[in-house]
């Protein structure tokens, strides 16, 4: 009995002393143990805390925007190019063969349009997710730069809903009421309706109007572009690093040169006229016209892309790989982007001293082409010229044509015109000319390898257009070509 | 006693009584071990041959032999005993120690004079060496049965093969005692050689549960488990345990993988008692598992199912298959699939023992379930479907095409037929090998183990080696018992340079395979003039494998196990283990320039090199509390408290090279540059879990009997609100036959038992997060680098449980010569994951949310029967049957789940995920056949009428790929040494899509009728008016859709494994090449399979019939 007794006591003890083991490593095991920081990825709160943090998130959008998918390559030199008969795609086994013939059912022109969509509102996500935060986080930007940052992402988010609706919505001049596409200005699971493409407008410019009064102070308006600081007080210090190179971030006039845009395919031709006069007027003297001797005769570094006169680009990386994947010389047939000679010299009106014809077309010399190719987008041979890896997205040029195409006046307007064909190096036009059809021949000039031609062909509701195909034979356009109907990654899910 | 000595008779040290005394005093207490025999460092070693002499007579020969001096007394010492002398180069001492026999030690001093004393004061009695096999009744050898002289403390364990050897007196009585088995008394009656059967006792059968976690006593443990010993599942093959546990276990099912057939780097696709989660990809994270597939432990730790599939079969000491909750809560978070643990083999105390097992393999390509075209069908086959018939207007086109299509037609005259299919094949072989060493005292055990084991898969240049090295050790003294095992072990797998397989079953037959000069050639044929098609270079399949292409990865791991178990008393233990886990995988890649994929490619980017190395390193700590009390007799209980810590670590670091010159080696540092504006690739990721479980088992007298644990889980996940959850399990039993008072030779067991608990599935990884994640992306500019989203969060996520359900009735009757034993089952996991895609313009991909149910209803039998019951002859006939019939449905799915419907569909994927429904259901509109009069496919509408026009709006269930019942019939024989198997698989009543009709017989669009198909899709197409068939128009290159027409019912009867065994025993010629036992199998595994469905399988990697062998020896 006694013994028993001895044995209950120390099994206690041993009983506590486990007890007590097991506690300690729960202790130990408590919380802090899960509190693991991932490595590869941050968490969302972290990043918003820091400075540093919140400028790589707004330069994630950036660069997703160079990005093949979207700016990168289908909304400026492929699949909107395409469409705008730019390209030569008569091969039935080349790639865009069926992107040129309006074939939205086929398969491979489907991955484009799915491509395009789905990386657009990815990249509205973040902008909307960037927005949010920035709201919320106080103490880590000054105001001044708050405002800058956000002022761009809503910009940015403008944008990208406007060219989204200018791809996939109705022709506007036809159907301004008719369901188009959402507008996102929440990171949240849920499903925006479809919305009029009036109503996408208006949401557009609501979002450009705060953009522009957000950056008022943007150091565009007091330093230009911008490479480098040249101001002598000390409050130059505060702009660092990430608000310079102002042209290749969305801007005061990029903002002010949107509006003259979206208000042009909306039809507000007073509102577009006053944009596009105010950009000329106040940025001129940050985006002068690039100098015949830096495209012409630069050596091995001509500027083809005029890259003075871009108000916004994106800095894409890759643009000398996607110039090689579209128009190298050594593809082959069916692979290459390039136009047909002569419909090429028609473009160009047979006048080959145009300064954007003779520094972008050459007969290249390495592989077997016999014909004028595409070098818009070569590299140069200075690996340090600022203009490198410019993916042009909104220029000056674009201000004189609105200007032209708004002024009520057709002396002022054919004057807008006249500057910019001076500053490519073409004659003066003569009060004879019709400026509706002058302009039309300047954005097909101005903007190959930009994907804005499809576009002013949509707003206009151009019935018949040349076909990139064909010597000489036109394409009879309508809803069925000018409409790329939704892809199949959002009607299939969406249940209104 | 026949004489009586009474003179002292000795050798030159006779009047050194005292001393001599002392000697024997002492060697009493020293030598405490029955059998062994201490020989000392001087010994020597003689050959030595008398035939049959007295004891006498062979001590004075070896004391000239040797040049020794013997010391005994022959009133304790019978010398007058006649043994036999034949001794082979053998220690003076053993030889005198085996003469004089076991009571007696034998001691060499430094005079060279061997003392012979008795090591107890009891006469001299004639003395024999006895040994023999000990078996049970399956025939399975039984390593460390105690072995006991009746009537002293003296004994000895049978060895790893189950051998034993004894010194006894001839009349003596030998006592074999087993864990589990009914102890067997024998008399020697002078019998030299003994084999023993034991018969396993019903009340302690299998009496420990092992769970890898705590360990049970089977009559009172309530959970629902199978448990295998090593040498059944190596009865049924030799590849690996997974191909073996199949066979055994009808729950445990390896579905067929249709597309990799029997690439030996392929991991098996796994479930037990059917699903409890969606696996859509998208679930897990890089460093996840399938959210199906059970958890595997080995010797105690979690581990991966590459490990398992590579773990050397003869290594294997025993495997538990948890399946219910009572059983899997133990495992809480992450065994919602059940629990698969694996022991290995532990070394056994004794001399040193080697065990050698060789393993070889044959694999044969199964192509019958081919049959495409030839040359001439498929020229014919082409010009029906209109590839000759120009598209557009005009004559030029057409001309082009007649030339081509009689350039062709001319090589069919000609006789060019090949048969692409058999030329990337070859038999598969595979040789392993496998060392197993083991011995030691009381106190120290040691166990060293090699093995290699390399695979040629059926696809030449597919293959893989497999190695591995073992060292435990085992220190036992008095309270304190600490084990460590250590693992090295790796792998280095290579593919196929031939690529995917079903290239070869594409290429057609009338191209030959290499150019007049006997060259492979890099087109079969280039035309893109005439043809119309896209990119019309015909590549030769063959000839990217005629470059030094590389696909290999390596990997090795080191493993280091420890344990302490400090028993303070009979009643409680306490139990520490230590894990430390440190890997390295390596895959390499490389394809020349001249790879047919650069066709299009930038010179500068010809031929790439990828690296990718993933390091990982884990460590995982418990330590465990285990009380075991028996109260009044009847109340036994025993609790376990247990806590647990992990981390494991993984990290991958990825980079690219590209742009080759021809003819390099595939080393880096020839390439031109990386890939350009990419990045290294990586993936990080820490995961860490804590738990604490508490278990208890009670049983009232053996007849009541409840156990209950608790689980408390936490773990890594980012910023998650609920970081720990809780899983618990109760279980009760009912042993009927301790209960109601049966007749004990009828019933030897009948038990009634169920559990009730809950269970979690945490296979995902860490990528279900509830906070958003930011990641870096591909490419900068000027302002550095820019994160993007990965992840939008969903805050209100929870993880996936699982509530499990099981009753099961287990018996044995008739001298368990019936066994039998049935389940039935439910599981239902509430609420599942689901991972759901938006509409694209949300930006939002692959959001996780909770929805819906999924539950899981199924019964299993196993029934094993002996006709034929002989044990004393060896003669044994069982027969058995298995079955598993399981229901899966769909429950609580909101309108947010449609999405995913219409995601499988986009990719033709045939999941559905609909209230009501199944997750294995066939979807597909209802079809009504061909119409005879124009070749087309006639559909049936929701509303009753027929058309021609396809809506996915009248898609039905048609069918269901679970089986109805599916299970194995097994027949198992053994006439004395040999024995044969028999294991058929069945599988009643389950749908199949035939994607063989489907894609190779129609489907088959403009592009794709270059190819070759199908035989059927020449012959059993519409072709003219009137044709009553089951397939579209020969003309029609528009795709087919998804209808009922291509779904078919699927029986099958496989032959999955046969095999055959014969053991060595006795024959002379098996000791002269100094090997105690040798056993040699035979299998044969997926000879034949009968089908009722005619499809192609192994669509990238052909299926293997296999033949095996395996050798196992032990020395």
């Amino acid at each position: 009995m006694l013994r028993s007794n001895l044995k209950m006591i120390t099994m206690k003890k041993y009983i506590k002393n486990i007890a007590g083991i097991l506690c300690c490593i729960m202790v130990i095991s408590c919380n802090d143990y899960l509190d693991v920081q991932p490595e590869d990825k941050y968490l969302e709160d972290d990043v918003y805390n820091s400075e540093g943090g919140i400028e790589t998130v707004l330069n994630g959008i950036y660069i997703n925007m160079s990005d093949e998918d979207t700016y990168g390559g289908n909304m400026t030199m492929s699949t909107v190019e395409i469409l705008g008969q730019q390209f030569n795609t008569i091969q039935s086994s080349h790639e865009f063969h069926d992107m040129g013939l309006y074939n939205y059912t086929e398969s491979t022109v489907k991955s484009k349009f799915e491509a395009i969509w789905s990386d657009m509102f990815v990249n509205i996500l973040n902008l909307n997710k960037f927005i949010e935060k920035m709201d919320g986080v106080s103490g880590v930007l000054s105001t001044e730069k708050s405002n800058i940052l956000k002022g761009e992402a809503y910009a940015l988010r403008a944008m990208m809903h406007f060219d989204v609706l200018r791809l996939f919505g109705p022709i506007y001049s036809n159907n301004p009421e008719g369901a188009s596409i959402p507008y996102y200005t929440k990171a949240k699971t849920e499903i925006a309706p479809l919305e009029s493409a009036t109503s996408i407008l208006t949401n557009v410019l609501q979002d450009l109007d705060l953009a522009e009064e957000l950056l008022s102070e943007d150091p565009v308006r007091e330093y230009g572009s911008a490479y480098i600081f040249t101001g002598d007080d000390d409050n130059d210090n505060d702009w660092e690093n990430f608000y310079r190179f102002r042209n290749i971030r969305m801007n005061y006039y990029a903002v002010k040169a949107l509006q003259a845009r979206v208000n042009l395919y909306a039809g507000n031709t007073t509102e577009a006229l006053i944009a596009a006069k105010g950009v000329i007027e106040e940025a001129s003297q940050f985006f002068p016209w690039t100098p015949p001797v830096d495209i012409i005769s630069a050596g091995g570094n001509p500027d083809r892309v005029f890259s003075s006169e871009i108000l916004f680009a994106v800095q894409n990386i890759e643009l000398y790989q996607r110039q090689y994947d579209f128009f190298g010389s050594s593809l082959t047939d069916y692979k290459i982007l390039a136009p047909k000679e002569s419909r090429l010299s028609d473009v160009f009106e047979n006048n080959f001293n145009d300064y954007r014809f003779n520094s972008t077309w050459i007969v290249p010399t390495v592989g077997a082409k016999t014909y004028k190719t595409f070098y818009k987008f070569d590299d140069v041979e200075d690996a340090t010229s600022n203009f490198r890896f410019m993916q042009p997205l909104i220029r000056m040029s674009e201000m004189y044509y609105i200007a032209a195409e708004t002024e009520i006046d057709p002396l002022l307007a054919l004057n807008y015109l006249n500057t910019v064909r001076y500053n490519r190096g073409l004659g003066e036009l003569g009060s004879e000319a019709d400026i509706e059809s002058e302009i039309l021949k300047e954005y097909k000039k101005e903007f190959y390898g930009e994907g804005q031609l499809f576009f002013y062909y949509k707003r206009k509701n151009m019935t018949s257009i040349p076909s990139a195909n064909s010597e000489t034979k036109n394409l009879t356009m309508g809803v069925d070509q000018y409409m790329v109907p939704l892809p199949d990654s959002e009607t299939t899910y969406r249940t209104n | 006693m026949k004489k009586k000595f009474t003179t002292i008779r000795c050798g030159t040290l006779i009047n050194q009584v005292p001393l001599i005394l002392w000697i024997m005093k002492r060697t009493l207490i020293l030598f405490i071990l029955f059998f062994s025999i201490s020989a000392s460092a001087f010994s020597q070693k003689i050959t030595i041959n008398l035939g049959k002499v007295t004891l006498y007579e062979a001590l004075k020969k070896i004391k000239s032999e040797a040049k020794v001096d013997f010391f005994y007394s022959d009133r304790e010492l019978n010398v007058d005993r006649v043994v036999i002398v034949d001794y082979k180069n053998t220690d003076v001492v053993n030889i005198v120690s085996n003469l004089v026999g076991d009571k007696f030690n034998v001691q060499l001093t430094n005079d060279s004079i061997i003392l012979i004393t008795p090591v107890e004061p009891t006469p001299a009695q004639n003395t024999i060496i006895v040994k023999g096999v000990i078996k049970n009744e399956l025939g399975e050898l039984l390593p460390g049965v105690n072995i006991i002289l009746k009537g002293t403390n003296y004994g000895t364990t049978s060895d790893i093969d189950g051998n034993y050897f004894a010194n006894v007196d001839e009349n003596s009585i030998l006592v074999f005692s087993y864990v589990g088995y009914h102890t067997q008394e024998v008399q020697v009656k002078g019998r030299t050689n003994i084999d023993i059967v034991l018969k396993q006792n019903v009340k302690e059968l299998e009496q420990v549960v092992i769970t890898g976690i705590v360990q049970r006593n089977k009559e009172s443990f309530t959970g629902t488990i199978k448990s295998v010993k090593g040498a059944e599942l190596r009865a049924v093959g030799n590849l690996n345990v997974i191909q073996s546990l199949k066979t055994i276990d009808p729950s445990f099912i390896v579905f067929e993988n249709n597309t990799l057939g029997s690439n030996p780097n392929v991991l098996p696709n796994i479930e037990v008692r059917g699903k409890t989660s969606i696996s859509t990809s998208g679930l897990k994270d890089e460093f996840g598992a399938n959210p199906n597939q059970p958890l595997f432990i080995l010797d105690g730790f979690e581990t991966d199912l590459r490990d398992i599939v590579d773990l050397d079969m003869n290594r294997v000491e025993s495997i538990t298959i948890l399946k219910d909750a009572s059983s899997t809560a133990l495992y809480g978070a992450k065994a919602a699939n059940g629990v698969v643990v694996v022991e290995t083999v532990k070394p056994v105390a004794g001399e040193l023992r080697v065990t050698y097992n060789s393993d070889f393999r044959i694999e044969m390509p199964d192509l019958s379930d081919y049959s495409l075209m030839n040359a001439e069908e498929k020229l014919e086959f082409e010009r029906l479907s209109g590839r000759w018939t120009s598209i557009f207007a005009g004559v030029d086109h057409q001309f082009a095409l007649d030339q081509q299509y009689n350039t062709i037609l001319a090589e069919v005259k000609r006789g060019v037929d090949t048969y692409w299919l058999k030329q990337p094949l070859q038999i598969g072989t595979s040789l392993g090998h496998s060392l197993f060493a083991s011995g030691g005292d009381e106190t120290i055990t040691y166990g060293v183990g090699l093995d290699y084991k390399k695979i040629n898969g059926v696809m030449i240049g597919s293959d893989r080696a497999n190695w591995g090295a073992t060292v435990s050790l085992n220190y036992r003294k008095n309270k304190l018992n600490i084990s460590n095992k250590l693992f090295v072990r790796g792998y280095e797998a290579n593919e196929s340079p031939y690529g995917a397989y079903s290239n070869f079953a594409y290429a057609n037959p009338y191209y030959r395979m290499r150019d007049e000069n006997g060259i492979i050639t890099k087109f079969l044929d280039t035309d893109t003039n005439v043809s119309g098609y896209k990119d019309y270079n015909v590549v030769n399949p063959l000839y990217n494998a005629t470059l030094n292409s590389i696909d290999k990865k390596n990997n090795v791991k080191i493993q280091n196990n420890l344990r302490a178990i400090l028993t303070f008393s009979d009643q409680l233990r306490l139990q520490a283990n230590l894990q430390l886990t440190k890997g390295v995988d390596t895959h390499v890649k490389f394809s020349p320039p001249e790879h047919s994929n650069f066709i299009d490619t930038n010179v500068f980017e010809k031929g790439s090199y990828t690296n990718v190395r993933t390091d990982n390193f884990s460590y995982k700590f418990n330590v465990m509390a285990t009380y075991a009390a028996i109260f009044k007799e009847k109340n036994s209980f025993t609790a376990n408290l247990r806590a647990e810590i992990e981390e494991t670590d993984n990290k991958r670091l990825g980079i690219a090279a590209v742009g080759y010159p021809s003819g390099t080696n595939g080393n880096p540092a020839f390439s031109f540059s990386y890939k350009p504006n990419e990045s290294p690739s990586t993936a990080l990721s820490l995961y860490r879990r804590v738990n604490i479980l508490g278990s208890i088992n009670y049983s009232y007298d053996n007849i009541y009997l409840l156990d209950a644990t608790y689980r408390l889980d936490g773990s890594t996940t980012f910023g998650n609100k609920e970081r720990f959850s809780p899983f618990y399990s109760v279980g009760l039993g009912f042993n009927l036959h301790n209960a109601l008072k049966i007749d004990k030779n009828v019933v030897q067991k009948l038990k009634l038992r169920g559990s009730i608990g809950s269970t979690g599935n945490q296979s995902f990884g860490n990528s279900l997060v509830t906070t958003s994640v930011y990641g870096f992306n591909d490419g900068l500019n000027i302002f550095g680098q820019g994160i993007m989203l990965q992840t939008l969060a969903n805050e209100n996520l929870k993880w996936q449980t699982t509530l499990d359900k099981s009753v099961g009735l287990e018996s044995s009757l008739f001298n368990n010569r019936l066994n039998a034993e049935f389940n039935v089952f439910e599981k239902n996991t509430d609420p599942l994951v689901v991972v759901v895609d938006l509409p694209s313009s949300t930006g939002i991909y692959g959001y996780p949310i909770n929805a819906g149910t999924l539950n899981t209803r199924g019964a299993e039998i196993d029934i094993r029967y002996s006709p034929i019951y002989n044990l004393e002859n060896e003669l044994v006939w069982s027969l058995g049957y298995t079955a598993i019939m399981y229901d899966s449905k769909y429950d609580g799915f909101s309108q947010t789940l449609q999405s995913l419907n219409e995601n499988e569909l986009s990719s033709n994927s045939l999941i559905r995920f609909r209230d009501g429904f199944r997750p294995d259901d066939i979807w597909a509109v209802p079809s009504l056949g061909i119409d005879p009069a124009n070749g087309r496919e006639v559909f049936l509408t929701k509303e009753g009428t027929t058309t021609y026009e396809f809506d996915s709006d009248n898609e039905k269930v048609m069918g269901n790929t679970t089986p109805d019942v599916e299970g194995v019939i097994s027949s198992n024989l053994r006439i004395k040494n040999f024995s044969f198997g028999l294991n058929l698989r069945y599988r009643l009543g389950g749908d199949t899509f035939n994607y063989a009709l489907y894609n190779k017989v129609e489907n088959i669009d403009r592009e794709q009728v270059t190819l070759n198909q199908d035989r059927r899709a020449l012959y059993d197409r519409w072709q003219n008016v009137g044709d009553v068939t089951r397939f579209k128009s020969i003309s029609l290159t528009s795709t087919t859709q998804i209808s009922s027409r291509f779904i078919q019912k699927e029986n099958i009867l496989l032959g999955e494994s046969i095999n055959f065994a014969y053991e060595f025993r006795d024959s002379q010629w098996v000791e002269k090449l100094g090997l105690s036992r040798l056993r040699l199998s035979a299998y044969m595994n997926d000879i034949f399979r009968i089908s009722t469905v005619k499809v192609e399988r192994g669509i990238d990697y052909p299926f293997a019939r296999a033949v095996s062998f395996s050798l196992n020896a032990s020395f």
